[in-house]
């Protein structure tokens, strides 16, 4: 008898037609492109916009009721725009009501950009105003709220006889700046380690419930073009199902590879940039430890996806047959929460073994650096077995339903399907 | 090595509650076509899907070349579904090397083979087009093309005249037929026995999945042929009607067919209609297998 046991010209023939069908499309193109974008984007966007506020000079009139303040405030208000020039320039008016009303109406014609009116009554608590022609800019008021505020309250220092300069010592904040001591990221700031994993996370939820709904599609279109009966005929069911899930499991290595290079080299151009800080974390084992988890992740998954596909003749016969499978999926998004606040918990690590947690789990605890590459490679291996298993007895089942159509068959037939096949 | 491509012995097959084929015995001998004939439902596909391997009969045996089918499906069999598949976004050159691909065929010959064919058929304009660009007949050579690139020796189309047009019907007649000459052997199901006539050898006619017809188109035509006669008559043809010798008459524009009891003299038939008047025409005639399928299910 010839070797029919594995026919590799024609699984390779299905493989290669599953790859480039997909990576051909437009939307592949798109995706590949757009999420990255997308990504740095929410991550840039933010900084940029926080690093171009206020690019311009604001004037500011100063009426100080009290006659005492307004050196001390112009003073505090000392800073300066990126180009060099003070941020504040100050004219000072007269406290009284027609001072006022005259510097209101230059506000109003944009001579000045705003008034501040300190009342002689501020350090028994009176109101000082900031009128401005527009909307206040809320920047400019946290500044100089701050700054009258330190005045007021030094000068209410003074008259008890403190010293405010020495009062300020003692109040001085503490600076928190959290590091991680992890294996790997050395002094990468715990934040961005955080943050790398969530993004992480989120990833990888995402790239397992897209291919592996892929392959169930893939094999629905099969059942419903027809062209299954083809297939089967000439394959054996394990080989189409093989052949299937290791070609669409390629398109999303494919697509995976491109973001991670791109991040990687984002990183690379620009390492002292928030995003190259974030990115930093996402190096090493981080990466090598995605790839292995996409990879027995998706072959959990999609054997299940492809499974459920086999059973069913309709998308819409597919959507009850799937929640079983996308609450799997889901278990670990919803515990991203409690990993995050606290990455050595008991049920996450416990967790993080369990198969079809782990890929999402696991790699949650390598990013923010709670698991060494031994239990890794345990994660891995319990992945592994699980997948022979899953794979042995859905290929059974797949090889029956892969024909059918019309009516699902009951969960008592596919148990029967499990056992005889 | 013995003649005989395809073996069926006894094969049953039933799905929950109906029996699909009921003992089911034959053999395609090779370099010939043979016609699976009978109506809708009578178990036509089934049959073909078990010698494809596609469902396992629950008793009886099939053997190709003498062995098991699995064996041989892949490299030797050609296989035309009833229900045409293909992917609609693929490019037709890519689908037919897929195709091939999936008979063993490597991809540099079957991309040869597959824009030679394409060339042969007058169709090398479609090879960068995909598939659902193309018109319903079109897909279908294509499906044809598909199935004959890894050069099978045997060929078993499903109901392969269903939705041709007169042009498609006859060109596809005449594809088989070549096939035949070069020695390839044809297995074909349908229910439209008029194509049956024009290229088939052999036939089994089967009904509720029971075989009840077998054996050479001659054979059968000639065992069934000697009773039926065509009869056109100068005036009333009246007196024609079921009685000691007539067993049944078709009354038609041109003329009445008659089907004599089994045994009877078409000779006394003659004397009888020309004691009612002229006889214009008289012939004894082929019935169709149409005819002939008819009698043997309401014989049974």
């Amino acid at each position: 008898m010839r070797p029919t046991f594995f026919n590799a010209v024609a699984v390779r023939a299905i493989i290669r037609r599953e790859y480039v069908t997909r990576v051909r499309t437009k939307s592949f193109i798109l995706m590949t492109i757009l999420v990255p974008t997308f990504m740095a984007g929410s991550i840039l966007l933010p900084a940029v916009l926080r690093r171009s506020e206020h690019p311009v000079q604001r004037r500011i009139a100063l009426a100080d009721g009290t006659g005492l303040l307004a050196d001390s405030v112009e003073a505090a208000l000392d800073e300066r725009l990126s180009d060099g020039r003070p941020r504040y320039v100050f004219a000072r008016v007269p406290a009284d009501s027609a001072g006022i009303r005259d510097a209101e109406q230059l506000v109003r014609m944009d001579a000045y950009d705003a008034l501040l009116v300190i009342p002689n009554t501020v350090f028994e608590g009176g109101q000082a105003t900031l009128s401005v022609s527009g909307t206040p800019g809320f920047a400019d008021m946290r500044r100089v709220e701050t700054a009258l505020t330190n005045q007021v309250i030094a000068l209410r220092l003074w008259r008890e006889g403190l010293d405010a300069k020495r009062v300020g010592k003692l109040m001085e904040r503490v600076r928190v700046n959290a590091i991680s001591l992890g294996s790997e990221g050395g002094g990468a700031s715990a934040q961005a380690a955080l943050f790398g994993a969530v993004v992480m996370a989120m990833l990888m939820y995402m790239t397992l419930m897209l291919y592996g709904g892929w392959t169930m599609q893939g094999v629905l279109r099969d059942k419903t073009s027809r062209v299954v009966e083809i297939l089967v005929s000439t394959t054996r069911p394990t080989e189409l199902m093989f052949g299937k899930i290791v070609g669409i499991g390629s398109v999303g290595l494919t697509q995976i590879s491109i973001w991670l290079a791109a991040l990687v080299v984002a990183g690379m151009v620009a390492p002292t940039s928030t995003l190259g800080q974030y990115l930093d974390v996402l190096r090493g084992l981080s990466l090598v430890a995605f790839l292995l988890f996409y990879v027995t992740g998706y072959l959990l998954f999609a054997t299940l996806y492809a499974g459920v596909g086999a059973l069913c003749s309709s998308p819409d016969d597919a959507q009850q047959l799937l929640w079983p499978v996308a609450l799997l999926l889901m278990v670990p998004i919803f515990l991203v929460g409690p990993a995050i606040e606290d990455p050595g918990g008991r049920l996450v690590t416990a967790l993080s073994f369990v198969p079809y947690f782990s890929p999402v789990l696991m790699l949650l605890r390598v990013v923010t650096a709670r698991a060494g590459p031994g239990e890794v490679a345990a994660s891995l291996a319990i992945n592994g077995a699980t997948i022979v298993v899953t794979a042995w007895l859905v290929g059974k089942v797949f090889r029956v339903g892969i024909l059918m159509t019309g009516k699902r068959p009951s969960l008592p037939e596919v148990w029967r399907w499990m056992r005889q096949a | 090595m013995s003649d005989d491509v395809v073996v069926i012995r006894n094969v049953t097959k039933s799905f929950r509650n109906t029996v699909a084929v009921r003992d089911l015995s034959l053999v395609v001998r090779r370099g010939t076509v043979c016609g699976l004939l009978g109506p809708n439902g009578s178990g036509k596909t089934t049959t073909i899907r078990m010698i494809l391997t596609i469902l396992l009969p629950d008793t009886g045996e099939i053997r190709l070349w003498d062995r098991p089918p699995h064996e041989v499906i892949r490299e030797r069999v050609g296989y035309l579904p009833e229900e045409r598949g293909l992917y609609e976004k693929m490019r037709v050159l890519d689908h037919l090397v897929f195709l091939a691909e999936l008979h063993g065929v490597g991809r540099a010959e079957g991309r040869r083979r597959a824009e030679r064919w394409l060339a042969e058929h007058e169709a090398a304009g479609w090879a960068k087009r995909t598939v659902e660009e193309l018109s319903k007949g079109q897909q279908q050579t294509l499906q044809i093309i598909g199935t004959l690139l890894h050069e099978p020796e045997l060929v078993i189309l499903d109901e392969p005249f269903a939705g041709l047009d007169p042009v498609n019907a006859a060109h596809l007649r005449e594809l088989v037929r070549g096939l035949r000459d070069k020695g390839r052997t044809i297995l074909l199901s349908t229910h439209r026995m008029e194509q049956v006539e024009q290229v088939c050898d052999d036939i089994c006619l089967i009904a509720g999945g029971e075989p009840i017809l077998k054996g050479s188109l001659r054979q059968v035509k000639a065992r069934y042929g000697r009773d039926v006669v065509s009869i056109v008559m100068d005036g009333g043809n009246g007196f024609l009607g079921p009685d000691d010798i007539i067993a049944e008459v078709e009354r038609r524009p041109d003329a009445a067919r008659v089907r004599l009891r089994e045994g009877a003299d078409p000779q006394e038939l003659l004397r009888r209609a020309l004691s009612h008047g002229r006889v214009l025409r008289f012939e004894i005639v082929e019935p169709s297998l149409e005819e002939i399928f008819v009698e043997a299910v309401t014989r049974r």
